[in-house]
């Protein structure tokens, strides 16, 4: 029983044996293949649970819709309070069949494909970039960036300030087609960065961010992997527009952050001030645009499509600019992952399901990364156990 | 099918402010849940469709003093539907002069084997689903709410009425038994 229960607990297992859906089926596949050890007492896990399954008896369709003609019939009654004809019985039959299948797609939003295709370029060439923050600007020249906060400012004219030295702008460059800068940040580094329209942009740890040397079009567009706080400088007549791999972000307002990891399943875009739109790429026939208000957070799913919508705590997502990390019931593997990425750092996990314990707390990240670690197990209970310079190990 | 879970904050919240639209998807999105549980309280189908009626006409009549969470929509309409069907047969009760106010809860395990279970023999099968007819209907009612709707152990004794840790040792104790019951031989031809 002991090695089988913690499946038998755990929800995402659960629904996967019960409610099963491809989003489930993959997760518990790599799952399998990342920890082969646990594939038994998965197996078995499953077999008990599906000694529980129960037979339904079935409702039709046609009984469901009637079912929900007769309640709108009531609404109407109830709030005409008694003026009931008998036309209106059949008009609600009638209404009721089209409101069920109109309510399927009447939340969706026809699709417009205006990904800009400018950066699909950028985002192939995938990180070899090694270990160095650095910025490549558009004439190719690198710019090693040898602070561990780097700061870059454009200050007009094309001349940029980077990390206290000012360099001339490119001369090669028509007015018109602007070019792209890319600044890359690795593990274990941030940066700020002024843009040319003045757009604050906190680069958080493992990120990448590319822009044009000027903005000319009628958007001023970047493309971000990784992930950034943005602080957008208004500009009704020239939208500030966000691409990431799978998800464009058009800036109605001012302040949010975007975490688009390559190898995070999630992209979580949360605003603290003002409005936001999403927008999907690559999507199926049918996709909708989510507006996103102060204080929410929209999860979008990668391998689903789906985006989730909750409303939170923006400080939660948004203080490492500050070299705060505050988390609140968020799952050790996650609070492990941003640790990895702050400290270049990795963390192997003893029992895979120890990342699923939720802790608490804030987190000040600086150079005390050890006592930093510490606190961590002491707040998940239980043991980090450092297994080199840059490894640590997660035990029960 | 309807992708169910996404945007159910924005469906709410036009829900709330009258759309028949979003009333619609919500009635969409849980109709078959309640008709399944209902049904195992009361075999008579007719009383669980009216109560299931009477549970979204108050959800929409009722939806501005409505504070529940969108997220954990199920558990209300579930509490909702048992509490809607406690008053019925009560009522009906007293018509024919039944001293049991109780509700039943009556599953019926699925006897076919499944693709996962088919190395047990039919009469590990059989001892299975014999342990299980066995539970009280309480431990069968948490055991269904807990896996086949997946709600919380909080939850479920809500809908119990009885304490979080009676819950977690009812649900606890049939697991085991069912454990115990598959016992050595699904070790074994799994190691096969």
């Amino acid at each position: 029983m002991e090695n089988i229960s913690k499946y038998l607990e755990n929800k995402r297992f659960i629904q996967w044996v019960f409610k099963p859906n491809n989003e489930l089926e993959e997760w518990w596949k790599t799952f399998k293949t990342e920890y082969p050890k646990e594939k038994h007492n998965i197996q078995l896990a499953r077999k008990v649970l599906f000694q529980l399954k129960v037979t339904n008896k079935t409702f039709s369709e046609e009984e469901k819709i009637l079912l929900f003609s007769k309640i709108l019939q009531q609404i109407t009654e109830k709030q005409k309070s008694g003026k009931t004809v008998g036309f209106i019985k059949v008009f609600m039959k009638y209404a009721a069949v089209a409101i069920l299948f109109f309510s399927i797609g009447a939340l969706l939003f026809h699709r417009q494909d205006n990904f800009n295709p400018q950066f699909d370029l950028q985002n192939l060439a995938e990180s070899n970039s090694g270990n160095e923050a650095k910025l490549i600007r558009p004439d190719g020249e690198n710019i090693l960036l040898e602070e561990k906060k780097s700061l870059i400012e454009y200050i007009g004219d094309g001349q940029v300030i980077i990390n206290n030295n000012i360099h001339k702008p490119i001369s090669t460059i028509k007015k018109g087609a602007p070019e792209l800068n890319q600044l890359i940040i690795p593990y274990g580094r941030t940066s700020k960065i002024f843009l040319p329209d003045g757009t604050k942009v906190c680069l958080n740890a493992g990120s990448r961010l590319v822009y044009p040397e000027f903005f000319s079009d009628k958007n001023r567009e970047v493309f971000l992997v990784g992930e950034a706080f943005f602080e957008v400088e208004q500009d009704k007549n020239h939208p500030f527009i966000v691409q990431t791999t799978d998800l464009r972000i058009n800036v109605l307002g001012t302040k949010f952050n975007i975490s688009a990891y390559p190898f995070d399943n999630i992209i979580e875009t949360v605003v603290t001030e003002g409005k936001v739109s999403l927008e999907q790429k690559n999507a199926r026939l049918f996709t909708e645009t989510t507006e996103l208000k102060p204080n929410q957070l929209a999860s979008f799913n990668k391998n689903s499509g789906n985006i989730k919508i909750t409303n939170v705590e923006t400080d939660n997502y948004t203080l490492w600019k500050d070299g705060l990390y505050k988390f609140e019931s968020t799952d050790l593997s996650r609070v492990a992952k941003r640790l990895e990425r702050f400290y270049d750092i990795h963390f192997q996990f003893a029992d895979p399901l120890l990342g699923m314990i939720r802790i608490t707390g804030k987190l000040e990240l600086g150079e005390n990364r050890d006592e930093i670690i510490n606190r961590v197990a002491l707040a998940a209970s239980v043991r980090i156990v450092k297994k080199g310079e840059f490894i640590y190990e997660i035990n029960q | 099918m309807v992708r169910a879970d996404s945007n159910i904050s924005i469906v709410w919240e036009s829900f709330l402010s009258g759309d028949k639209e979003a009333f619609a998807f919500l009635y969409n999105l849980h109709v078959d849940e309640l008709y399944c549980y209902g049904t195992k309280l009361s075999m008579n189908k007719e009383l669980v469709k009216d109560a299931i009626q009477e549970v979204f006409l108050d959800l929409y009549l009722k939806r501005e003093k409505n504070k529940t969470n969108p997220e954990n929509l199920k558990y209300y309409l579930i509490l909702s539907l048992k509490r809607n069907l406690i008053k019925k047969l009560k009522r009906l009760r007293k018509l024919v002069h039944d001293e049991t106010n109780e509700l039943l809860f009556e599953p019926e395990y699925s006897v076919e084997k499944t693709i996962i279970d088919r190395e047990l023999s039919v009469d590990v099968k059989r001892r299975v689903s014999n342990a299980l007819n066995q539970l009280p209907p309480k431990q069968k009612e948490a055991l269904y709410l807990r896996f086949n709707e997946s709600l919380e152990y909080n939850e479920i004794a809500e809908i119990l009425n009885i304490s979080i840790e009676s819950v977690r040792k009812q649900v606890y104790r049939a697991l085991k038994t069912i454990r115990e019951l598959l016992g050595h031989e699904a070790f074994i031809l799994w190691l096969m």
